[in-house]
């Protein structure tokens, strides 16, 4: 259907937001703030069109209502896509029984257990670099030390982490190109295999399944089955995607931001019991998921008469950073009271993972800054980002006075 | 002060029991151990009972 034949209404303006390319840092929540002020949604006619809500209110509702906003889709330029991540890409009472079966890995009590775990690959990584006197940070500290600490959770060898380091940045790099996932389906077909031969082995080798994800998996049942091969492999391939890449992209924007902030860095090397709330903040003002939703239905939202089977982006920067629920949304406040930011989406699909993440995120604040107080950017290129999940291409860091 | 937290809305972000473990605690999926109930706020929580309400992303506790 054409703009023209899609008629759409005046208080739903057209635009053509790239929502792949690199931008200068910072580049993607400053446009989106300005889109957001203009009009609480869009028709973007980026790749093959979708709707854009730009306000807190109606992206928290789009993830609400996932009986009308489905997950069958979460990329919006990939309406249709070949592979089926679970339970990411599921709804309803299906998708809630898949979380069940990971509530295990992921509840507070496990995450907590693993705490002094963590820790240590942190410093592990940390000690690796140290002597260096600096670092890339958007890959080098930002990929390492949540690779490290998932693999150790999930019972995989640590000497697959770069595998899994190359494979993530492989399909990031190409997730939101409506032309080419080439290379994105390579390396998803690699950690299929890697998988399939990890589950093989624990079909005939099973481990402890409180320490081993696969041996859990396959001690799972799914309304009373097993779960099968295909679900399987869906399962541990959705678990790569969502914690490594994330993690890296919020880690690099965390050491940016102290990094230009030295007076939040001095409050926080002061009292590092402000690095709690201050991780809340980084989740909020440098928000880097940008989930999609498929109409299961038309509906109305915005303003925008919204048709079955389209496409809806819910770019969560946006809804973390509107001045209608935010005071002062475009300052940075390292104690921000009642930070209800939705940068761990909202509704049933609220981050699995959330829990982990604010550790890592904690841990990884808590011991650099122990050990490397004070540092720098190190370069005079223009720091870049990349879309798809918000991340910055290149951190070079040095350290000072160490 | 009575407090409700919504059973439809609790998603599990898991700010109430972090910020108010006096009031809220997390079942062992994560989500509040109070969801679907009304609670009275006990004297000296209101500070951490209206943390609570400013915390949640979901807009699930409310003050009756």
């Amino acid at each position: 259907m054409s703009i023209e034949e899609m008629s759409i209404p005046a208080e739903c303006p057209v635009v053509e937001f790239d929502i792949a390319k690199n931008r200068p840092v910072m580049g993607y929540l400053t446009e989106l703030d300005e889109l957001r002020e203009a009009s609480p949604a869009y028709w973007n006619t980026y790749g093959q069109g979708f709707w854009m809500l730009t306000r807190f209110s109606d992206i928290r509702e789009a993830h609400q209502k996932g009986d009308i906003f489905s997950s069958r889709s979460i990329i919006v330029t990939d309406p249709d896509p070949q592979y089926k991540w679970i339970p990411t890409l599921t709804d309803g009472p299906d998708h809630t029984k898949y979380r069940q079966i990971l509530n295990s890995y992921f509840s507070p009590a496990a995450v907590k257990a693993l705490e002094d775990v963590n820790r240590g690959f942190a410093n592990q990584v940390i000690d690796e670099l140290i002597d260096t006197g600096r670092c890339n940070m958007a890959t080098e500290f930002a990929g390492e030390f949540p690779t490290r600490a998932f693999l150790s959770m999930a019972g995989l060898p640590q000497e697959d982490a770069p595998d899994f380091v190359k494979w993530v940045t492989a399909i990031f790099s190409q997730m939101m190109n409506p032309d080419d996932h080439s290379l994105q389906a390579a390396s998803a077909m690699a950690i299929r295999e890697y998988f399939a031969g990890v589950i093989a082995d624990r079909r005939v080798n099973p481990r402890d399944p409180k320490k081993d994800i696969v041996s859990h998996l396959l001690a799972s049942e799914f309304y009373g089955e097993p779960l099968d091969e295909e679900s399987l492999l869906n399962i541990c391939g959705v678990l790569i995607l969502a914690g490594l890449d994330t993690m890296k992209c919020q880690l690099g924007y965390s050491f940016y931001h102290f990094a230009t902030h030295p007076e939040d860095r001095q409050r926080i090397l002061d009292d590092p019991s402000l690095i709690p709330g201050a991780v809340e903040e980084i989740l909020r003002f440098y928000a880097i998921v940008t989930p999609g939703r498929k109409l299961n239905e038309d509906y109305e939202i915005a303003g925008c008469p919204m048709k079955k089977d389209q496409m809806v982006w819910l770019d969560l920067g946006q809804a973390c950073r509107d001045p209608r629920v935010f005071p002062d949304a475009d300052k940075f406040i390292l104690d921000r009271p009642d930070n209800k930011h939705v940068a761990f989406a909202a509704g049933a699909h609220r981050c699995l993972g959330s829990h982990l993440a604010r550790q890592e995120l904690t841990i990884a604040l808590e011991e650099w800054h122990k050990r490397i107080p004070n540092y720098v950017i190190d370069t005079d290129e223009p720091i870049t980002e990349h879309g798809g999940q918000l991340g910055i291409n290149s951190l070079p860091l040095r350290w000072v006075d160490l | 002060m009575r407090i409700a937290v919504s059973e439809s809305l609790c998603s599990g972000h898991g700010r109430c029991y972090v910020l108010a473990p006096d009031i809220f605690q997390s079942d062992e999926d994560g989500f509040c151990s109070e969801r679907g109930q009304e609670l009275e706020v006990a004297p000296g929580q209101e500070e951490a009972a209206t943390t609570a309400v400013g915390a949640c992303p979901e807009g699930a506790i409310t003050i009756l």
